[in-house]
C-alpha cells in the first residue's frame, strides 16, 4: 500500500535540537511515492544532529576493529541501519533485520536465531527495534539494542544480518537499495563510534551480512562484511548453522 | 608438535632441528562463502632478498609465472586459483643448502589477484596460516595463523627465514600493504610497470 505524496522542498529555518541550534538549510524531502512501511527518508537530521559522530570512524568493507580499543569498557552499544530504496516501484519492498548468536563452532541454537517473531533474546543482551532509551530509533529503518555484557559467555559471535522478504516473488534484490549505512553508537555517551557504508558491494544478494561482532582475546571485534547470499534467509540460516523448516 | 608462533615472533629453525636441510612452505586460506561476489584468487610468491632487504634481479622473484630460483633453492608448486578444500592451498619448497650465500632472507607473500578491480581485501579471507614442514619427515616444525592481524590489506608479507651466523631462523613478519602486488615489489625493490 504507497502513498503518492510530493512534499516538495522544505523552508530554511534554524532548527532546534537540546542546546544546539542547526540551520538544516534548504532540502529536498521526497517526491513520488513513499512507502508506508518504511515512511523516513534519508533527509532526515539524525548524524551530526541527533546523534554525536565527531570522534566516529569510517569501516571499509574488510576491516575489522577492536570495540574495545575505541571504548574499553564498552557493552552497551546500539546497532542502527539506514538505507533508501532506488525505485521501490508498485511492490513493497520490505527489509528485515535479524541477527545470529553462534557459538565457537559456527551453531546457531533455534532460540538464539534473533529475528521479528523472537525480537529479544533470553539473555537480555538482544533487542531488536530498541534504542537503550535514546529515542532516536524512529529516524532509522531498524535499530538493534545490544548488551556485550549479557551475552552468555558461549556465545562467539553476533551476526547482524538483513533479508529481503519474498526476494524472488517481487524480483528484488539489494542493487535496488542505496545509501545504506550502518552507525555503531556506544549508548552510554550517546557517541557514534563508527560508521560503514555496509551496501556498496551488493548487487544480487538477497540477505546480507552487515557486520560481525565477535570475541577474540577478551575483546570484542567488529568486522565491516558488507556481504550476503542471493538465496535468502535460508542461505543465511545455512551460513550459521542453523535448521530451517 | 609444531611452534605456534604471533606476530613479530622470530625462532630458531635449523638450530632446533640439527640437519634440517629441505623444508615446505605451505600457505592456506579460506575464502569466498558469499554470492554475488568476484571469484576470490589469492597468489604466494617469494622474493629473495639480499642483506639490503632487496631484490638483484627479476630472477629473484618467485611466482606463478617464474617457479624455480636458478640455484634451485626455491620451488613454487604452482597456483591453485579458488582456495577451496583443507590444507595447503599453495606451496613452496626450499632447499635450504642450495640457498646461495648472498641470499639473506627468503619472504614469502601472499597478494590477492586484482583485488581492487573486485573490491577485495583480506578482511574477506578466514583461516589463513603459514606454516614451516620438514620435507624429508614431514613433521610440521612452525605455524602461524594470521587472520585477525589484517583486514582491509590486499598483500601481506607472511613470514621470513633469515640467516643468523650459520642457521635459518623464522619470522613471523605479518605486515600488509593495501597496494596489491606492485607495493610488495616496490618494498622489495623490484621494480613494476
Amino acid at each position: 500500500m504507497d502513498l503518492m505524496i510530493d512534499v516538495g522542498k522544505r523552508i530554511p529555518q534554524p532548527r532546534q535540537y537540546g542546546k544546539l541550534e542547526v540551520d538544516t538549510g534548504e532540502k529536498v524531502i521526497h517526491t513520488g511515492h513513499i512507502a508506508l512501511g518504511s515512511p523516513f527518508s534519508n533527509t532526515q537530521p539524525i548524524r551530526g544532529y541527533l546523534i554525536d559522530t565527531a570522534d566516529s570512524l569510517v569501516m571499509k568493507t574488510g576491516q575489522k576493529i577492536s570495540l574495545n580499543q575505541k571504548i574499553s569498557d564498552i557493552s552497551k552499544l546500539l546497532l542502527a541501519l539506514k538505507w533508501d530504496l532506488n525505485h521501490a516501484g508498485s511492490q513493497k519492498f520490505d527489509l528485515d533485520i535479524s541477527l545470529f548468536m553462534t557459538d565457537a563452532a559456527n551453531k546457531t541454537q533455534e532460540e538464539n536465531f534473533i529475528f521479528y517473531n523472537n525480537p529479544r533474546s533470553r539473555c537480555g543482551s538482544i533487542m531488536l527495534k530498541e534504542d537503550h532509551g535514546l529515542c532516536v530509533k524512529e529516524y532509522y529503518n531498524e535499530t538493534v539494542q545490544i548488551d556485550l555484557n549479557r551475552a552468555p559467555s558461549h556465545i562467539q559471535t553476533l551476526a547482524i544480518t538483513v533479508t529481503i522478504d519474498e526476494a524472488d516473488e517481487r524480483g528484488q534484490n539489494f542493487g535496488q537499495i542505496s545509501n545504506a549505512y550502518l552507525s555503531v553508537i556506544d549508548a552510554a555517551s550517546g557517541k557514534e563510534i563508527l560508521s560503514y557504508p555496509f551496501a556498496e558491494h551488493l548487487s544480487v544478494e538477497t540477505a546480507i551480512v552487515v557486520t560481525e561482532i565477535y570475541r577474540y582475546k577478551g575483546e570484542w571485534r567488529i568486522n565491516a562484511i558488507g556481504r550476503g547470499f542471493k538465496g535468502g534467509l535460508e542461505a543465511l540460516c545455512d551460513n550459521y548453522g542453523i535448521e530451517t523448516k | 608438535m609444531a611452534v605456534s608462533l604471533k606476530k613479530g615472533q622470530k625462532v630458531d629453525l635449523t638450530k632446533t632441528n640439527p640437519g634440517l636441510k629441505k623444508v615446505l612452505i605451505g600457505l592456506g586460506w579460506d575464502t569466498n562463502k558469499y554470492d554475488g561476489n568476484h571469484a576470490f584468487d589469492l597468489d604466494s610468491s617469494v622474493f629473495m632478498l639480499r642483506e639490503n632487504g632487496k631484490v638483484v634481479s627479476d630472477g629473484d622473484f618467485i611466482f606463478y609465472n617464474n617457479k624455480v630460483h636458478a640455484s634451485q633453492s626455491v620451488a613454487h608448486q604452482g597456483d591453485n586459483l579458488t582456495g577451496e578444500g583443507e590444507g595447503d592451498d599453495e606451496q613452496v619448497k626450499v632447499s635450504l643448502d642450495k640457498v646461495p650465500p648472498e641470499i639473506h632472507k627468503i619472504a614469502f607473500t601472499t597478494t590477492i589477484h586484482e583485488a581492487s578491480e573486485r573490491s577485495q581485501n583480506f578482511g574477506q579471507v578466514s583461516n589463513a596460516f603459514i606454516r614451516i614442514v620438514n620435507e624429508e619427515s614431514n613433521e610440521e616444525l612452525i605455524r602461524y595463523d594470521l587472520s585477525e592481524d589484517f583486514s582491509v590489506e590486499t598483500a601481506i608479507v607472511v613470514g621470513e627465514l633469515y640467516r643468523h651466523g650459520s642457521e635459518w631462523k623464522f619470522n613471523a613478519i605479518g605486515s600488509g600493504f593495501e597496494g596489491g602486488l606492485g607495493a610488495l615489489c616496490n618494498n622489495f625493490g623490484l621494480d613494476t610497470d
